[in-house]
């Protein structure tokens, strides 16, 4: 008797629970998910972010949950992120469906009117302007604190280098591992900071001053102490990340060079399940979805309430670090590309001298 | 007496046309896309000579290229003094236990190259190497003595990969070796070194030569060493300085640039293949397996053997042992971690569950499905093309022998744009190709048609043409003779071949992984994608498992292929008695 009452309670709270949850569905969103639900799949061809094939899973499972839908997430890990903006390119252009349903958008990708301009906050009212980038083609989901990654293990974190200026000092002479492109650099060329001249001195300094380049993802040779530093790493949730497993590395937010970037999806035009990628940001934006983001990337967006970055970031911000939106910069000054060119350039011919 | 056109020519020629035609399209679309401008991948209609500008005036290319040179060079010289000795004593010598080293040096092709460069690394770094370390407490050294951060040392570790694809250029060719010359040599008091020399070797000549030239084309364009030991230690090579050159900051690809470097290899390439054919056209003095009382006879090496299986032993050590063990410590690992006692108390095998096993099983289902289909298509298509070169009398074979060589010279990359291309905007969309398994074969086979006429070549040269004639005299058609003469006489190099590319569809990545867009994932993709992913550890499992699985399936091809291989097996003291 008192199990059947047990369940009665149980039933009454789970149609409580659905019909506030059905309360918050807004008409936008109620659309989405019904037609999401007709399309049935998403195609998620990505590189390792989302948490790759244990991500999709329980991205799937969330989602589901969450939207009351049978969504299915079929993922494939994916080529580099400039091969598959290649691809998208190439299959738009022969009018196929596209080989994934949503994908980090970037300035150049977005200026080709590869992805679908979408108005998010429709879908997620608490989202801040913001963090639609690129004409709304994409959406920032996750904050990147751009920096440095240390071995935690060789180099204690009151010795560790502060700034960029502390990285060229003579103690990391052969010490440093660089990145193989300057992406999330052109914020240095702003006259505010180093200027263009400055900057592309200061990769030349840099090049003169570095062991070798490796790539992002490599925590593994930062950690053995191959490369004691890592600079510029590509934000803070790998050394996260790494840590979290047991390996002896940090990350450091330069006071005088503090940037942050974003991992931003976007939706192709020739999606062949753009309600259900739809549905999928949406999730994504959500406070479970940013939950989840932080457990398998190790990273949230900063401007979404309940945000964990937010309060790494206020950390920072108590010790008078100014964070530069590096997207918003490339957005407002394209020209500073060229000179994110030239440090490559610059940093490329000192290595090799 | 030879017929002059029968349907055996037609049905040997039609496979030649075929494959001919792609490798000739690719290389258009090669030089195109050197010359063309793209904006967002998208062809623009615009030409000019920007790459080549940029290839040449760039000051870091001068440097790049003498690396470069310098590391193919040392390469092919490592590769060439384990391969080449380890298939003589594996084919020629009555070394005990000679059958295991060609499923031994196989194993270890199943390692990615990036994992045995990042275990040479954990060795011989001169700062974090620990054998460096060692000599360096032990020795009171400044400096470390072994550094693996220069270009004899990423040479070092690249030959030490290629060993096997010398070996398996040559071994068939040892294998089929008339030794009634050596028997005459040494009855005529010649000492084993000069039998070697001035019979064995020069009969090996064209194997040898095929080899060197095809593991110094490989080498040039090679990745994993120069990315993961030069870039990180300032040694650029030109693969590398592509790589930076084309890591753009605007996010989408540069591929023009590595279109105009393939132009220039495809230059050299074509040079080298010339040398290559001078070979060739003295090819009669090669033909070693007559009609004539045939059968190739061991050389007993006595005490000798020792001092072989040390030197096998060795090579085993370096270049299976130490990966595979580096593979091991990582699977078992959160986190890698150099070897010592306290990484040591982190050991479990909870990597393990974080594998993506569903992917891992797509993965390997496709590879499974490769490394049988893509192998066959391309012996398939080198017999063709080697019967053409140099059983017919076709005019213009020399120029069928040159289009054979080129794929070696088109990079990876480019040949999958390519093959998207003509599966997106070529083909109807009656023909599926994009997405599928079967591009991937097709892009393999076509690829690898270099590599088979090679193997090819090789056997059908050592094989006189009086077997054939004597069976046209008898009335059979070429399909025919070729079908039950040729195929049975060659077959131990065919099959040689045939596994091993059975293995480099196992292990292709840079083909696969433009071309992957789903259902086709294979195997050394979910590797690549989860080394790429930062992990690090789980990529090591899925290594472990790609060796559980094929290993045994390889030692039970060698098992078997000790009977197919008969009729060219050396005879044994035994059987001599």
């Amino acid at each position: 008797m008192r199990k059947a009452w047990a369940a009665v309670i149980g039933l009454m709270l789970a149609g409580a629970a659905s019909i506030a949850s059905a309360a918050e569905t807004s008409p936008a969103l109620r659309k989405v998910i019904d037609a999401a639900q007709k399309e049935g799949e998403i195609t998620l061809t990505y590189g390792a972010l989302l948490g790759g094939t244990d991500g999709a899973r329980t991205m799937e499972r969330l989602v589901n949950a969450k939207y009351g839908t049978h969504l299915k997430i079929d993922y494939t890990p994916g080529p580099s992120a400039p091969e598959m903006a290649a691809r998208i390119a190439q299959e738009q252009a022969a009018k196929r469906p596209s080989s994934t349903d949503l994908y980090p958008v970037s300035m150049t990708a977005a200026n080709a009117h590869l992805f679908q301009a979408i108005d998010w906050r429709e879908l997620v009212p608490e989202l801040p302007e913001a963090a639609m980038k690129f004409g709304r083609r994409g959406v920032a989901y996750a904050t990147l604190l751009v920096g440095i990654t240390y071995n935690t293990g060789l180099i204690p974190e009151d010795k560790a280098p502060k700034t960029l200026k502390d990285l060229l000092d003579p103690q990391w002479k052969g010490k440093i591992g660089v990145r193989v492109s300057t992406t999330f650099m052109a914020f240095l060329a702003l006259p505010s900071e180093m200027g263009p001249e400055g900057s592309v001195a200061f990769f030349r300094k840099l090049g003169a001053q570095a062991s070798g380049m490796i790539r992002c993802g490599n925590a593994e040779r930062i950690a053995s102490g191959e490369f004691p530093l890592f600079f510029p790493n590509c934000g803070d949730y790998e050394a996260r990340k790494a840590a979290l497993a047991g390996a002896k590395v940090g990350a450091i937010i330069p006071t005088d060079a503090a940037c942050m970037a974003y991992f931003t999806a976007g939706i192709p035009n020739n999606s062949a399940h753009p309600n259900a990628a739809r549905l999928l940001i949406a999730f994504l934006l959500s406070r479970e979805g940013q939950d989840f983001e932080w457990d398998a990337d190790g990273a949230d967006y900063h401007g979404l309430p309940g945000s964990k970055i937010a309060a790494v970031m206020a950390k920072y911000r108590a010790q008078g670090v100014n964070f530069i939106d590096e997207v918003d910069v490339e957005e407002q000054h394209p020209e500073l590309l060229d000179v994110q060119k030239r440090m490559l350039e610059a940093l490329q011919e000192s290595m090799t001298k | 007496m030879r017929p002059r056109i029968d349907f055996g020519t037609a049905a040997i020629a039609v496979p030649v046309a075929l494959a001919s035609a792609a490798i000739v399209g690719l290389l258009l679309f090669v030089v195109w896309m050197s010359v063309a401008e793209t904006d967002a991948g998208v062809a623009t209609g615009r030409y000019g000579l920007q790459n080549y500008v940029a290839l040449f005036t760039d000051p870091l290319v001068a440097r790049a290229a003498i690396n470069t040179f310098a590391f193919a060079a040392l390469a092919v010289i490592v590769a060439g003094g384990f391969g080449l000795p380890l298939a003589w004593l594996a084919e020629r010598t009555d070394l005990p236990g000679r059958s295991l080293i060609a499923p031994v040096l196989t194993l270890g092709l199943l390692v990615p190259g990036f994992f045995t460069a990042m275990g040479w690394i954990f060795l011989l770094h001169p700062r974090i190497g620990f054998v460096n370390q060692w000599l360096r407490q032990a020795f009171g050294l400044a400096a470390a003595p072994l550094p693996i951060t220069t270009i004899p040392g990423m040479a070092w570790i690249e030959g030490l990969t290629l060993a096997p694809l010398f070996f398996f250029m040559t071994a068939s060719g040892f294998r089929a070796m008339d030794p009634s010359l050596e028997e005459a040599a040494r009855t005529a008091g010649a000492s084993g070194a000069a039998i070697l020399r001035r019979i064995a070797l020069p009969l090996m000549m064209p194997g040898i030569v095929a080899a060197a030239i095809f593991t110094f084309t490989l080498s040039i364009g090679t990745f994993d060493v120069p990315g993961v030991v030069g870039l990180a230690s300032r040694i650029f090579t030109f693969s590398t300085l592509l790589y930076v050159k084309t890591s753009a900051v605007d996010d989408l690809p540069n591929y023009g640039l590595p279109a105009a470097f393939g132009t220039v290899i495809l230059v050299l390439a074509l040079a080298l293949s010339l040398v290559y054919l001078r070979l060739l056209r003295r090819s009669r003095q090669y033909q070693v397996v007559t009609g004539k009382a045939y059968r190739p006879r061991p050389i007993g090496l006595g005490r000798w053997a020792i001092a072989a299986w040390v030197f096998g032993g060795s090579y085993i050590a370096l270049a299976l042992v130490l990966p595979l063990l580096l593979v091991l410590w990582s699977a078992v690992l959160p986190y890698y971690a150099p070897p010592s006692l306290a990484a040591l108390h982190q050991v479990s095998f909870a990597t393990f569950a974080r594998v993506p096993w569903p992917l891992v099983w797509r993965g390997l289902r496709n590879s499974v499905i490769l490394a049988v289909l893509a192998p066959t298509l391309a012996l398939g298509f080198s017999f063709a093309f080697s019967w053409l070169i140099l059983r017919s009398r076709m005019r213009g074979r020399v120029f069928v022998d040159e289009i054979a060589f080129l794929p070696q010279a088109i990079p990876g990359i480019i040949f999958s744009l390519g093959a998207i291309v003509v599966a997106l905007f070529v083909l109807p969309d009656a023909i599926p190709l994009y997405g599928s398994v079967a591009i991937l074969a097709l892009v393999y086979s076509v690829g690898w048609i270099s590599f088979g006429t090679r193997v090819v070549n090789s056997a059908l040269i050592q094989v006189h043409s009086e077997l054939e004639e004597a069976a046209y005299v008898a009335g059979s058609g070429r399909l025919a003779t070729a079908r039950t003469i040729l195929v049975p006489l060659i077959s131990p190099a065919l099959v040689s071949g045939w596994v091993w590319l059975a293995l480099l569809a196992v292990r292709e990545l840079t083909r696969a992984v433009i071309l992957v867009t789903g259902d086709n994932v294979t195997l050394p993709v979910v590797t690549w994608s989860l080394w790429n992913g930062g992990q690090f550890n789980e990529a090591s499992v899925v290594i472990l498992t790609t060796i559980a699985l094929f290993a045994p399936l390889l030692l039970l091809y060698f098992y078997l292929a000790r009977g197919w291989a008969a009729p060219l097996e050396p005879r044994t003291d035994r059987e001599d008695a």
